[in-house]
């Protein structure tokens, strides 16, 4: 009696499990369309989504995640990493809110998962919102390693990416994610392949070209001229000083960032300087190096000038030849950044590479990718208007 | 007989305290010409000869270097060790306690402080952000003296009334720092950490001027109580008895004390264990004759200070090690060997 | 010949009155020992005549012209605690000339030292820091300290306390023959009341914040007052050797 029971059962489950494989098997057919999405993250995890998530909560890189996936990617929103926005990337804040107002705080439409800058994430807000992908920056990733877990169980689907190590590699991985999460694989594409182009330009233009190396000194401006800030050998704009063919004098001196002695930077007799500007508190009384969002021209030269003036500054190259340029510290991290990238190769050999036009790229990037958004600003200037 | 045998003793009590000021005075100039010619760009004694008497207006390298950049960086290492020395030599005395030091009476946090809330806010004077930071970090670092003093008029100014808000303070306004750095971006975040490592790079011909004048005048306002002050250091009865109007005495030096502790940090961050050292090294080896003592702590903070400069300067190489974080390295050690050194009062 | 006179010196602390109607002479050239209970105001009435602490009524010091006390006339040496010093004995005996030390010392001033310490037997102390001497040594050093200034009127609280027995001897035969000597006013607080006897031209006692009695040894020093003052039943002898002994029996 047991025993017949017993094999009706048996028999029963062994049918439902062929049938579910069959479906199974039907249903993969993996070209990642409405079936599953598998990649490696940029924290070098597999990450299986069973469909495309149709909803995301943004720990970090909301500008990317945009451009990538314009206003579908607003709809699929549903949270965001926002204290301090404001006070860390005030440019950015400003215009990004005003053009979509979805991403104000105080509209209530998307919850608040967090800080912007601190790799702070409010757990119980992600648990109770339950996104299908919650995207995370490598140090977000890092700092909340405990909590993943948490999140993984719950359901939600993390997923790494990472704009910051300013390498090719890591800005097409991330970037081909972003394509296939928010079902963009084609803008995902153009961009990458912009990017690739224009980065493989330059260094083979440098390769012919056999140019007698000019050195080049890059600071963040956000001391002002009172204090060093500090330069970067090997990153952000360290890395891309030295791929336009420049000579870094940082490199040997500091390990990833830090500040000069400024006798070595008078000593070098750098031939071209940068300063990085952005807006880093409220105020605007002060003499930080300003560049970015809402910037006018003449706030980030009179800004720019200042730091022309320090003491033993006049008797170097640069500044004897107004070879002096102030940069966007907030543009790093994108997929446009490679404008950065020609606009320093440009002003280190100018002749070499006449024909790039950094500022029209970056214009035709945002009129193509955020039509909507007003990206009036500085982000690349001279100090002398020639 | 009497006589002569009188003034032979006290020549040899003072004699060696002399030798003392004397040598370390030649000691300090061969340091200043060392910390002139050692930097990322090694400069030869007669090179940094010639460009001092060329004049700041040559254009070449090496007079932007020494006029702007070392001179001001050399004067600054010595006008900033001297105040330290000077304002820790007379908190050492007025508390009778050889661990009071500026830093130890919260006059250096409540600087820390003041630039912290600066840098937060972006506060400028006349659109110079450095300028903002420093006037904030001297008005705070006033701030915590005058909380100080008040609290000393109420309760009497006695040496406990003074070290105990003198910790209070401490923690009072680190805690405030800590908070604002909490609440700030990273990035400025950084900055404020930054400050607290005092960097020989904020040094200016300004700066200069300013920690010079405080010290010229302090320094001059010291030499009316030197006697009162070796008095104090034997006991307060005994200061009473002789005279010494010991509240009086304490009040006065603190104040001195920290104006001269303000005009050292409020420009280059805080410098921890210069006033604590130096005063030690100098009462170890000139004794607490303040004649000799003060002079002693003065020179001796400015050789402390320069040597630290110097280590700092051929260990980081073309990068900028901030000269605090070698002062708190190196007195740690100096500070244990002193101690060791130092005989068992009963 | 110079006199101090106290006219209705009086001292209270709030509500609390510690002296009050104190109206007395003293003459140069005399030891006064200061005795009675302890907290009665001894060191009290001490600190007034030294301007260490506030009083009402006057006190008048008069060397040919009558005026009012200023600081060079005093020594004022307090009980010795806490006085603790790297500083050598020459020093400190040198510091007892504050008032007048300017950045350079001068010779008068040096000999001064030399003299003092010369008178106290301690010279060859000199160079000795003041953390190594003994207690009988430091109390003599903090004498000489009090005695470089030539004052006029020497104060000392307590001077024989924690000493052993033979400096306690040296101390006030230092003190008197100082006094004689120099023709200064001594006057002293003193708990030992066989050294109060020995060592005095005059004896204050003192009690219920008023002077009981002023006088010599024999009008002071007599059982109903002394008993009345300190609550002890005592024995009161005179040795062979002409020494006037107290002797406590009981308390009463």
């Amino acid at each position: 009696m047991v025993k017949g029971i017993w094999s009706i059962f048996l028999v029963l489950t062994t049918t439902a499990c062929l049938l579910a494989a069959g479906c199974v098997t039907t249903n993969s057919a993996a070209n990642n369309t409405d079936a599953q999405i598998t990649f490696t993250d940029l924290a070098g995890r597999e990450v299986t989504l069973d469909s495309r998530p149709e909803t995301i909560a943004v720990g970090f890189y909301i500008v990317n995640y945009l451009m990538v996936g314009g206003d579908d990617a607003l709809d699929k929103l549903v949270g965001l990493a926002m204290d301090s926005w404001d006070g860390t990337r005030y440019g950015e804040y400003a215009v990004f809110t005003s053009t979509y107002p979805k991403l104000l705080e105080a509209n209530g439409e998307i919850v608040n998962i967090g800080s912007y800058h601190d790799d702070t994430l409010n757990t119980e807000k992600i648990l109770q919102l339950k996104p299908d992908v919650l995207l995370l920056s490598p140090s977000q990733y890092s700092a909340n390693n405990e909590q993943v877990k948490t999140y993984e169980n719950a359901g939600i689907n993390v997923v790494v990416i990472d704009f910051n190590s300013n390498t090719l590699e890591t800005h097409t991985r991330s970037n081909r994610i972003l394509g296939m999460l928010l079902g963009k694989e084609d803008v995902a594409e153009e961009q990458i392949a912009a990017y690739t182009a224009a980065v493989n330009d330059i260094t083979s233009r440098l390769a012919d070209a056999n140019v007698e190396k000019k050195a080049v000194y890059v600071e963040l401006g956000n001391k002002g001229p009172g204090d060093y800030g500090n330069s970067y050998s090997n990153t952000m704009w360290g890395s891309f000083a030295t791929q336009a063919g420049g000579i870094n004098i940082a490199d040997g001196q500091i390990e990833k960032y830090g500040s000069l002695n400024p006798e070595y930077v008078i000593a070098s007799n750098p031939d071209v300087i940068f300063i990085g500007g952005a807006i880093w508190s409220g105020d605007t009384n002060g003499d930080q190096m300003r560049m970015g969002y809402t910037i006018s021209e003449e706030t980030a030269r009179e800004r720019l000038k200042k730091f022309t003036e320090r003491p033993g500054w006049n008797v170097i190259t640069a500044v004897k030849e107004g070879e002096v340029y102030g940069i966007d510290h907030g543009g790093l991290r994108t997929m446009i950044d490679y404008v950065y990238l020609q606009y320093i190769a440009k002003a280190l050999y100018p002749e070499l590479f006449e024909d790039l036009d950094p500022q029209a790229t970056m214009e035709e990037f945002y009129e193509k990718y955020l039509p909507d958004l007003d990206y009036t600003g500085t982000f690349m200037i001279k100090l002398d208007a020639t | 007989m009497a006589d002569r045998d009188g003034a032979a003793i006290y020549q040899a009590i003072v004699r060696k305290r002399a030798i003392v000021c004397i040598g370390s005075l030649i000691g300090l100039v061969l340091l200043v010409l060392a910390d002139l010619m050692i930097g990322p760009s090694w400069i030869p004694i007669h090179d940094v000869v010639t460009t001092l008497f060329d004049g700041p207006n040559g254009e070449t390298t090496s007079t932007a270097i020494v006029w702007s950049v070392r001179l001001p960086m050399t004067f600054t290492c010595i006008f900033v060790g001297a105040s330290l020395g000077l304002a820790g030599v007379k908190v050492q005395t007025i508390c009778n306690n050889p661990l009071a030091s500026p830093y130890t009476l919260g006059l250096t946090s409540g600087a820390a402080f003041g630039a912290a809330t600066a840098i937060f806010t972006g506060f400028s004077i006349a659109g110079i952000l450095w300028l903002g930071t420093a006037v904030l970090a001297f008005i705070f670092a006033g701030g915590v003296s005058l909380a100080i003093y008040m609290v000393g008029k109420m309760k009497g100014m006695s040496t406990i009334t003074i070290i105990l808000a003198g910790i209070v303070m401490n923690f009072f306004f680190v805690a405030l720092q800590q908070l604002l750095q909490y609440k700030a971006s990273a990035e400025v975040a950084q900055l404020i950490a930054s400050w607290t490592f005092g960097s020989l790079t904020r040094s200016s011909w300004t700066s200069v001027a300013v920690s010079g004048c405080i010290l010229v005048v302090c320094a001059i306002f010291v030499t009316r109580y030197v006697w009162q002050l070796t008095a104090l250091t034997t006991s307060e009865e005994n200061a009473k008895s002789l005279g010494v109007d010991t509240e009086s005495v304490r009040l006065k030096m603190f104040m001195s004390a920290s104006l001269l502790t303000a005009g050292a940090v409020s420009f280059i961050g805080t410098v921890g264990f210069v006033g604590l050292v130096a005063p030690h090294c100098a009462r170890l080896l000139v004794g607490e004759d303040q004649r000799y003592l003060i002079p002693a702590s003065v020179i001796f903070g400015s050789l402390l200070m320069l040597a630290a400069s110097i280590t700092a300067k051929l260990i980081g190489g073309g990068s900028m090690i901030p000269v605090g974080i070698v002062t708190s390295l190196v007195g740690v050690p100096a500070l244990f060997i002193l101690l060791m050194k130092t005989r068992r009062w009963e | 010949m110079t006199t101090l006179d106290l006219d209705n010196v009086g001292v209270s602390f709030g509500n609390n009155i510690v002296l009050e109607e104190i109206t007395t002479t003293f003459k140069s050239g005399e030891m006064t020992a200061v005795i009675g209970r302890n907290g009665i105001g001894k060191t009290t009435l001490l600190k007034a005549i030294g301007n260490q602490i506030k009083r009402t009524g006057t006190i008048t010091f008069d060397d040919g012209n009558a005026r009012a006390l200023s600081f060079d006339d005093i020594s004022y040496v307090p009980q010795m605690s806490s006085t603790q010093t790297r500083l050598t004995v020459f020093e400190m005996v040198l510091i007892g000339l504050l008032r007048d030390l300017r950045w350079k010392v001068t010779l008068e001033q040096i000999q001064a030292v030399t003299g003092v310490l010369g008178e106290l037997n301690i010279l060859h102390l000199s160079e000795q820091p003041f953390f190594s001497l003994s207690g009988g040594q430091r109390q003599l050093v903090i004498l000489a300290q009090a005695l470089v200034s030539r004052p006029k009127i020497l104060l000392l609280d307590e001077p024989t306390s924690a000493l052993d027995l033979r400096h306690q001897l040296i101390i006030m035969d230092l003190a008197r023959n100082y006094t004689h000597s120099h023709d200064v006013i001594t006057i002293y607080v003193v708990h030992d009341l066989n050294l109060a006897a020995r060592y005095s031209d005059s004896i204050i006692l003192l009690h219920d914040a008023k002077i009981r009695a002023h006088g010599t040894a024999d009008e002071v020093l007599r059982s109903e007052l002394l008993e009345a003052a300190y609550n002890v039943r005592l024995d009161i002898e005179k040795t062979g050797a002409g020494y006037l002994t107290i002797t406590p029996i009981e308390p009463l």
